[in-house]
């Protein structure tokens, strides 16, 4: 059976010491306008905190936000521990400013591919470019509740 | 934990400094007496508070980026850049986020890694695991003030290491770091680790070495201004009553030319005020302004408006230093060139407007924001001493819990985050929730009457939509979300 928007959940918050929130808040409430169950961690998660929070919560998905250049010494266990706790499966998304230095976008997004992320966006995306992508990767095809980002942002 | 506004004594504060210096292996390598005499030797005006106050009597605006390195070579390497070809006259040591949060030992292991394989993998200095010495290896290297930079919860051992090690200032603080730094650390632990940097200032002070506090309030995302200044008094005023004397006031500019530079007046008339109403008539002041942080734009020329847009602003408020946003902050953290090319840019501006003495201050548009942010501060401010029969301190715990001070977007979970703020049509911000803000039907009615000539301007009513809009619209070019895309 064809499952609707409304029946995914989702983890959302930001990885390790890094505080910047309001990007994560905004997706937050795209995601929420858009139909999606959302529950948000906040700032400070480790990535236990996110593996708990996706059990607890049965999620799809676990979408990790980080600005603060060290997502590579915070988020490169969280496949493996997904794994370990029995949801190696889920869906891990992961958005911001990932590095300190300066690179080519490709680079990066291969970084935290083969860290286990199925799907790494470069910064400062709007949220409508995220949620499209969303959908596609988790094959949803649908939509129950038309959101009104899709066409504002 | 009981603490209030009182100067500690100074047995609680050596007994408390015991356990400091202990929270890592180069705690131990601090010497106060050391410090004095090093701080003692240095140009009086490599010194902050001097340069600054020195700007104040010349009436001139200087520049200080915030940027910082991981390793002694990459860090000096960035700031004699930004001394010798980006041309500011202040530089910071941006403080790294795992050291900002004490994880030192993780810290440890990045920076070593940074030294193996020569590549960055901090976001910052980290002060505490390079030590007095490797602090003062960055500072001899240059001839201009430097300042610890970044709000943290614990920046005691950083304090100590990072002003024995030539460091002349801070800027940060206990409610900005509260609001916009932690998810669930109580305001009064984190008051208390700032009662002890800010007495260990003033034992600087009382030795003969000036140290600038700049205090930060809390990080706007389309604030109206009295929210981030009133927090920014309290925090001067914990400051001065534990001794220090030579405060910096951070005007966050948000963009609207009239409310920036009431904010930046008014800031200055009621801490003036404030100080000298709690007996603190010797603590001086001075300014910078900044842009916050947010969603920049991705092309560089557009940056470069901003960024110029901001120096005249800085400029015209008169104000002795500012910062800058760089051009490259959309695509990744700042290169050095990057950061080199904007404030080359702001230098510019600087350069042609000051001599000029151009005065926009009597505008009647500034003093219409200054009326209305005047009274706001006074109330939420007047509201706190009365919780905490007085005392600052006291009144400010009981005054988050009930939302008398507050902010939109905290990433405190102890904050009750109800007020939000909206653009007026001319872009200011306004109150579009007011909370539990101690406000009067007059400012209520003041901030709903511009609301209303939004929705005039919008055709329907503002929504949490559009304040979610005007918080993305400047990196889309404009001031307001419905000026997108419009032309004559």
């Amino acid at each position: 059976m064809q499952r609707s928007i409304t029946d995914f959940t989702l983890i959302t918050g930001v990885i390790g010491e890094d505080v910047h929130v309001t990007g994560i808040r905004i997706m937050e409430h795209a995601l929420r306008t858009e139909g999606f169950n959302v529950f948000s961690l906040g700032i400070h998660n480790t990535p236990d905190e996110f593996v708990k929070a996706a059990l607890e919560h049965k999620a799809d998905a676990i979408l990790v936000s980080s600005l603060c250049g060290h997502a590579e010494i915070l988020v490169r266990d969280l496949r493996s521990k997904c794994t370990d706790a029995g949801i190696g499966n889920i869906h891990l998304c992961l958005g911001g400013q990932l590095v300190i230095h300066e690179e080519p976008w490709s680079t990066t997004e291969h970084r935290f591919l083969s860290m286990g992320f199925d799907r790494v966006h470069r910064p400062f995306i709007l949220p409508n470019e995220a949620i499209s992508a969303l959908k596609v990767d988790l094959n949803i095809t649908q939509d129950s509740v038309v959101g009104q980002f899709k066409s504002q942002l | 934990m009981q603490i209030s506004n009182k100067r500690w004594s100074t047995d609680y504060f050596f007994e408390q400094r015991k356990r400091v210096l202990s929270m890592w292996p180069t705690g131990n390598g601090v010497s106060l007496t050391d410090a004095f005499a090093y701080h003692h030797a240095m140009n009086p005006l490599k010194n902050a508070s001097n340069k600054a106050m020195e700007a104040k009597r010349k009436g001139l605006t200087l520049m200080c980026p915030s940027t910082g390195k991981d390793t002694i070579s990459a860090h000096t390497n960035l700031l004699k850049y930004m001394q010798d070809e980006a041309k500011v006259q202040f530089v910071t040591t941006y403080i790294d986020s795992l050291t900002r949060n004490c994880k030192f030992d993780v810290a440890k292991q990045e920076l070593q890694k940074a030294n193996e394989t020569g590549k960055p993998r901090l976001n910052g200095f980290p002060v505490v695991e390079h030590g007095v010495m490797g602090n003062r290896a960055v500072i001899d290297a240059l001839d201009i003030p430097v300042l610890l930079f970044g709000p943290t919860p614990d920046a005691r051992l950083t304090h100590e290491i990072g002003l024995a090690g030539g460091h002349t200032g801070y800027s940060g603080g206990p409610l900005i770091s509260f609001w916009n730094y932690t998810k669930n650390v109580p305001v009064e632990s984190i008051i208390h680790n700032f009662q002890y940097i800010n007495r260990l200032m003033g034992h600087y002070e009382e030795n003969g070495v000036p140290m600038m506090y700049c205090v930060s309030g809390a990080m706007p995302a389309t604030s109206p201004p009295s929210i981030m200044v009133a927090p920014e008094i309290i925090e001067v005023l914990i400051a001065a009553a534990q001794g220090v004397k030579h405060v910096q006031l951070n005007c966050w500019v948000q963009g609207h030319f009239a409310q920036d530079l009431a904010m930046i007046l008014t800031f200055q008339k009621l801490t003036r005020e404030y100080l000298d109403r709690f007996g603190f008539t010797d603590v001086k002041t001075t300014t910078y302004s900044v842009s916050p942080t947010g969603r920049f734009p991705v092309a560089h020329d557009q940056v470069y408006g901003l960024i110029a847009y901001y120096a005249v602003l800085g400029v015209m408020g008169k104000v002795q230093l500012i910062g800058s946003r760089t051009i490259d902050e959309a695509h990744h953290i700042p290169t050095i060139e990057g950061t080199a090319h904007s404030f080359r840019c702001a230098g510019m501006v600087i350069n042609m407007l000051q001599n000029q003495n151009f005065n926009v201050l009597d505008n009647p548009a500034v003093k219409e924001e200054a009326y209305y942010m005047e009274i706001e501060v006074r109330a939420i401010l007047d509201k706190v001493l009365e919780l905490g029969s007085g005392d600052i301190v006291l009144g400010t715990k009981l005054a988050i819990e009930q939302g008398v001070l507050d902010q939109p977007y905290s990433t405190s979970q102890l904050v009750k985050s109800k007020v939000l703020g909206v653009k007026d049509c001319t872009g200011a911000a306004r109150f579009y929730d007011f909370g539990n803000l101690p406000f009067d039907s007059d400012i209520k009615a003041f901030h709903l009457s511009k609301i209303a000539e939004r929705e005039k301007q919008l055709g329907c009513k503002v929504d949490y939509e559009t304040v979610v809009k005007d918080l993305t619209a400047v990196s889309e070019g404009y001031i307001l979300p419905e000026f997108i895309g419009s032309s004559l």
